[in-house]
């Protein structure tokens, strides 16, 4: 089910009657959220909700088995069978099709004739992050960080829950079992803030990422020509755009609905493109999965506790995989290089040129971060390396010849937008909404409050679904 | 914070505004009207019924000339039975055509419309990869797609503001539509502005605006839309070598249904002026419409072959006013059951 669905709109509805109504204890209304939570998933493919619940039933097992024993040997292989069962999901339904075809590219290549069907495997929405949240749970109390959660309902709720369920954020046990031990209802001001960070979500979704952005990329990136700089750049620069439009939207919609219920989930983004390198950037984009990467991912690798090289090998092979997380292709994989690279490139040069950041040359940087951010984004949308490389090379102009296929206005759109984007991003760099909020009239947040939603309703939008449910 | 406040501010804001929206859009009745959009919700709901035709029943596929030129009620009144209507606005028929065949059993009798641009030029391969999504929709379309398409027809059905469609027409009401109006210099030469000039009824009729007989001011905008890109299209000597491949992709779908027991009847529906001349030029008949018809093997009606499938003035060149369209299905289905192609089941 989608957030930008009037359907959707018809369920929270349900779901907030429900919750609010004198009917159920707190373990009653955990058990409609753990049922509302299998409808919202269901409503897309029932049958794959099997998959949700063996992942359920292994971690829950795995979790208290972990807990129990003491044996080491023995404890390794619940987390073992956790992992197996998890990353196989993923490893099947996600990149099963992907193996396959560089398998056939492998054995062809040392001259095996061997051919095989495409798998055609359907992707179950959100399997990616609900595989990362249940391990994560597992990996804890294996690393008896954490205890087991006290009930199977609330462990159950904890990989279900539906507002942040199929894309984040990436909540980890500790700070989501432990708000269900206790009965939860959500203040005034809590709901009604919880409604308008769903406003402000879909207002990103709707509005700038379907309605003003969505056009342009994807007409850029359908082209199978050699276009003009300017009709690269804008194209690169709307799905930047779009991404962080449409991903951050979702994230807040996630924060708002579950405010709503007097759950509190975490930040996800935090204002990314006005990041002044990428150690930064990764502080701010998708926080939920870059600290996923680091504490399960790179501290494992050995982090920096090796030396430099080490490190560096560390810091690669986790973009690396970074970027395999957000698809089977090869291009994501390049994605996660280019980051790799940079962040490794930012490392050194700071070690060589110290900067003393102030406000006047922390926008340039800031500028020249998200300028090369976008170059990464080419690799993350093209769906061919053929179409990336005339991207790259029309955007680093070199293309003169290049087809110009945007009208003036697309162009200036886009700029626009991104402009606005870029010095929202810069002025709000330390503070949150929360704070703006607070300062503003409340006049004046009204008014803006009311032509967000105006501007949803007239832009109707036709259900684009979010872009990151692919992963 | 004074949340409460901002929130009560934002409500009557909010309700204000979009009442005078609703308001505005409403005081254009010859050019706006609440209906239940024709996309591909509505689309699979018809799609669904041939499941259980039989072969009494009758389908109708074919783009916009069949959607506006058919009225589905008259058809019922003359032959007895409603046919199931899957034609569709701007989109190549033969999709429709493969589903049906290869994805039910139905074998009773299938009426295909045919615009030859639409159809048979060059790009179609684009055309009928659109046709493809909406079968795929009907085939994948989930329980929460179909709850969104539940709750929102109250909604399509009462207000104006809504008016949108999938064909992205320039004078469509959503924002992005809106915003699309907005046209600065000339960097890259201007795409045809297509106009939406009707609305539908819920068994997918088409029908148009009456401003389009009474306003000709407003038909002739839509055939300066057709003469926008008519005139571009190379003539039949530039094409003729793919053409052929074209036509011949609905000869195996079609024998198949006809292998089953059931019956195809080609209809071409009028044009004039501009859009006849310019479909003479780039298809012409006895090279693309005649080989068409020999290709398939079927019944077939060509508006130059019978009197009254000409008889009617085109507001736009291309398709019928709904009084009309009345007439020219009452005379199509009365001389299909005259030529033994349907029974009268009433």
């Amino acid at each position: 089910m989608l957030f930008n669905s009037l359907g959707f709109i018809v369920f929270l509805a349900v779901v907030l009657a429900l919750y609010y109504a004198p009917l159920f204890n707190w373990t009653g209304k955990k058990a409609m959220l753990l049922l509302a939570s299998y409808v919202f998933y269901g409503l897309w493919n029932p049958p794959l909700i099997l998959l949700l619940w063996i992942s359920t039933m292994v971690d829950w097992t795995a979790g208290n088995q972990l807990a129990k024993e003491e044996r080491q040997n023995i404890r390794k292989l619940w987390l073992l069978l956790s992992m197996v069962v998890n990353l196989g999901f993923l490893a099947f339904f996600k990149y099963g099709d992907f193996l396959l075809e560089n398998f056939i590219t492998a054995a062809n290549g040392i001259g095996w004739d061997f051919q095989a069907q495409p798998m055609d495997i359907i992707l179950p929405m959100g399997i990616s992050f609900y595989t990362f949240q249940t391990m994560s749970y597992t990996i804890d109390i294996y690393k008896k960080k954490i205890e087991p959660a006290k009930t199977f309902l609330d462990f159950a709720l904890y990989v279900t829950f539906f507002p942040q369920l199929v894309a984040g954020p990436i909540v980890r046990a500790k700070d989501l079992i432990s708000q269900f031990y206790e009965s939860k209802k959500a203040t005034a001001q809590q709901f009604i803030w919880g409604l308008f960070l769903l406003t402000i979500g879909l207002f990103q979704k709707v509005v700038l990422a379907d309605t003003l952005l969505s056009g342009t990329s994807d007409k850029v990136f359908g082209s199978k020509n050699i276009l003009h700089g300017m009709d690269a750049w804008s194209g690169t620069l709307a799905f930047s755009g779009q991404i962080f439009f449409d991903f951050a939207g979702y994230s807040t919609c996630a924060i708002g609905i579950a405010l709503m219920l007097g759950i509190i989930l975490p930040d996800n983004f935090m204002f990314p493109y006005a990041s002044i390198g990428f150690r930064d950037l990764w502080k701010r984009w998708h926080i939920s999965l870059s600290s996923w990467l680091r504490d399960y991912l790179y501290i494992p690798l050995g982090g920096n506790r090796h030396g430099i090289t080490r490190m560096y090998v560390a810091l690669m092979l986790t973009m690396l995989l970074g970027g395999l997380w957000h698809g089977a292709a090869w291009t994501f994989v390049i994605w996660g290089a280019l980051h790799g690279i940079y962040l490794v490139g930012e490392r050194l040069l700071n070690k060589v040129i110290p900067v003393k950041l102030n406000a006047w040359n922390g926008i340039l940087f800031a500028l020249l971060t998200y300028t090369l951010v976008n170059f990464t984004w080419v690799f993350f949308r093209a769906r061919e390396f053929s179409t990336a490389k005339n991207m790259i090379t029309s955007m680093l102009f070199l293309n003169d010849e290049g087809e110009k296929i945007l009208g003036s206005f697309d162009i200036i759109k886009v700029f626009t937008v991104v402009i606005l984007l870029f010095i929202c991003h810069w002025l709000m760099r330390n503070t949150n909404m929360k704070e703006v909020s607070k300062k503003t009239h409340p006049w004046l947040l009204g008014i803006v409050w009311a032509v967000m939603f105006i501007l949803i309703c007239i832009a109707q939008g036709s259900g684009e679904q979010f872009i990151y449910f692919q992963f | 914070m004074k949340l409460k406040q901002s929130l009560l501010i934002a409500i009557l804001l909010s309700i204000i505004s979009l009442a005078a929206w609703e308001i505005h859009w409403r005081s254009k009745p010859d050019y706006y009207r609440a209906n239940l959009e024709d996309d591909r919700y509505l689309w699979a709901q018809h799609r669904a019924k041939v499941a259980s035709a039989t072969e009494n029943d009758v389908v109708i596929i074919g783009s916009s000339r069949t959607g506006f030129d058919f009225n589905t009620h008259v058809w019922e009144e003359v032959q007895g039975s409603k046919p199931i209507n899957l034609s569709t606005n701007g989109k190549p028929p033969l999709p429709f055509l493969e589903d049906i065949v290869e994805n039910t059993d139905f074998n009773g009798t299938l009426i295909l419309g045919v615009t030859p641009l639409l159809c048979f030029s060059p790009g179609v391969e684009q055309r009928n990869l659109e046709a493809k999504m909406w079968v795929d929709h009907f085939h994948n379309q989930t329980y929460a797609q179909k709850l969104g398409f539940w709750v929102s027809k109250p909604l399509e059905r009462n207000l104006v503001m809504l008016t949108s469609s999938e064909l992205k027409f320039y004078n469509d009401l959503d924002l992005k539509a809106l915003i699309n109006t907005i046209s600065i210099g000339e960097r890259i030469p201007p795409a045809p502005k297509f106009l939406n000039f009707g609305y539908n009824d819920e068994d997918r009729n088409l029908i148009m605006f009456s401003s389009m007989v009474t306003k000709p001011e407003f038909a002739e905008k839509v055939q300066n839309v057709w003469n926008s890109f008519l005139p571009y299209i190379p003539d039949y000597e530039v094409i003729k070598d793919v053409v052929p491949t074209i036509i011949e992709k609905y000869q195996e779908p079609a024998k198949k249904f006809k292998a089953r027991g059931g019956k195809i009847i080609l209809v071409r529906h009028k044009a004039e002026n501009e859009w006849n001349m310019h479909t003479k030029r780039i298809l012409p008949k006895n090279r693309v419409w005649d080989k068409f018809v020999e290709l398939l093997d079927c019944p077939a009606y060509h508006f130059e072959d019978y009197g009254f499938m000409s008889k009617h003035t085109l507001p736009d060149w291309s398709h019928m006013n709904a009084e009309d369209a009345k007439t020219y299905t009452a005379d199509l289905v009365n001389q299909l059951i005259k030529d033994n192609h349907l029974q009268k089941t009433n």
